[in-house]
């Protein structure tokens, strides 16, 4: 009998450069998605796609039920946005954050989502609050490990703990493979010195990037952010310094493959991140054939929602097109394991 | 996120007023993926025809209604949604004269979700875009 593996999918965010650019609607995403076969799983973002979320306006579940069912399409998870900043003069307390993200769980049930996206800064506490919510809705939820994050990051190290405590089949991760990434993607480099950026600038940042890549030094974000502002300051890059340290630091992570393994029971769905390809159709920047090959040994058979994000530093490929490039060579790999 | 569209490319809307002065109009866009608070609105080094305009002179339109931006920091609850272009006017101008008027904003947002240290994050990007002034005036 053969195993069952993870099943293909799309995140709606990748879609951002079209759907932010007014050329495709909600709807228009959907469809996309629909008409190339490249879901089956369906990922959107709250506060993206739904105005007024998270309340669902009149007609929008019964209109998004419908395209679902009519492309055959599967909600894998709505992406909710733990907002710890919402007010301007302070950060909200555990019971706020709780109180705040209790609508979002249960939009997610409303619209037929069994999962949400949870982010770092919704607390222990706060999800310790809100599970009740998750479980009357029958909603999971989902920490994002992001880049830099890793497993060992301490507050994912808090969750895993938590996580033990509590045993609920309604807590668990979200690996993001921009936090197991090989180099920082070509495609990078390639935009910025389209840009004029100098070709030594651009080798300083990726030696810097490569060197903490080689060693067991795994700083914060706060501290990668930190080094490489300043880095690409002193290079004189003026305002290409911000989102080259941001791309260096907080895109392109540095954790090993194999380790998303120590999770793997609480993995309960993936954002296949990816940035571009080379002339081969390979992912220069993403070892997806290790990570695929971790996931199936441990078992996952959840969504892989293919997530585009190399339209940061180049919006001009078609997003469609990217994502059924990536679904090819998912394929591909899955089919080899 | 996305600089090249913060300033909608659009004709520029002139009001006129009896008292003899004259307001401009033009949409920015949210240069984020999602919708973000509206009171952490940033409107700064906004600048017409290469002069500088103070917070004082600016109002944004929210449900249909003019606010002087300077209030918008007291507004709860209210959501700067992504697809939809906020308007700006730019109040006591001299006359405005036909043809093309190169206006300057740099436009942010507080991204709550995003907490560094204590505060959240404040992304900004900035435009300059010549827009060709409204053949139409409203008084």
């Amino acid at each position: 009998m053969s195993r069952q593996l993870p099943k293909l999918g799309v995140t709606a965010y990748s879609f951002t450069p079209q759907y932010h650019g007014l050329e495709l609607s909600f709807e228009d995403v959907v469809r996309r998605i629909g008409d190339l076969g490249i879901g089956p799983g369906l990922e959107i973002v709250g506060f993206q796609s739904i105005k007024g979320f998270p309340v669902i306006p009149d007609g929008f579940a019964r209109q998004f039920r419908g395209l679902v069912d009519e492309y055959g399409l599967e909600p894998s998870c709505l992406a909710v946005n733990a907002d710890l900043g919402l007010l301007p003069d302070r950060l909200l307390s555990p019971q706020e954050m709780a109180d705040y993200l209790a609508p979002q769980v249960r939009a997610a049930a409303e619209l037929g989502f069994p999962t949400v996206r949870l982010q770092k800064p919704a607390s222990p506490e706060a999800v310790e609050l809100l599970l009740p919510v998750a479980e009357k809705a029958q909603v999971k939820m989902g920490f994002e490990i992001h880049a830099p994050d890793s497993v060992h990051s301490d507050w994912v190290m808090a969750l895993r703990e938590l996580y033990a405590r509590l045993d609920s089949p309604y807590l668990g991760f979200i690996p993001d493979f921009g936090s197991s990434t090989r180099r920082v993607s070509p495609s990078v480099w390639e935009e910025y010195r389209r840009r004029g950026v100098p070709q030594e600038a651009l080798d300083t940042l990726n030696a810097r990037w490569n060197e903490i890549h080689g060693s067991d030094q795994r700083p914060s974000e706060s501290e990668l952010m930190g080094e490489f502002s300043e880095l690409a300051n002193s290079l004189g890059l003026g305002s290409f310094a911000h989102p080259l340290a941001m791309f260096c630091a907080g895109i392109h992570g540095h954790q090993d493959p194999q380790d998303w393994a120590e999770i793997g029971p609480q993995i309960i769905h993936v954002h296949s991140k990816f940035f571009a390809f080379d002339k081969d159709g390979d992912e220069p920047a993403i070892p997806l054939g290790d990570l695929l090959k971790v996931l199936v040994d441990v078992g996952y058979t959840g969504y892989l929602s293919s997530e585009w994000e190399g339209w940061h530093w180049d919006p001009s490929p078609d997003a469609a097109e990217m994502v059924r490039r990536h679904h090819e060579l998912s394929r591909g790999i899955l089919a080899s394991l | 996120m996305f600089p090249d569209r913060l300033i909608v490319p659009e004709e520029l809307g002139v009001e006129e007023s009896t008292a003899g002065t004259t307001a401009v109009t033009f949409r920015v866009r949210l240069p984020w993926y999602r919708a973000l608070p509206m009171d952490g609105l940033h409107l700064s080094g906004i600048a017409f025809d290469g002069r500088p305009v103070g917070p004082g002179q600016l109002d944004v339109e929210i449900d249909g209604a003019w606010m002087p931006y300077e209030k918008v920091a007291g507004l709860r609850d209210a959501w700067w949604f992504v697809l939809d272009p906020l308007r700006v006017r730019i109040r006591d101008l001299q006359q405005v004269a036909e043809g093309e008027h190169e206006v300057t904003a740099t436009v942010g947002a507080r991204v709550p979700y995003i907490v560094l240290g204590t505060k959240a994050l404040v992304i900004t990007e900035t435009l300059t875009r010549a827009l060709p002034r409204s053949t139409r005036s409203a008084a």
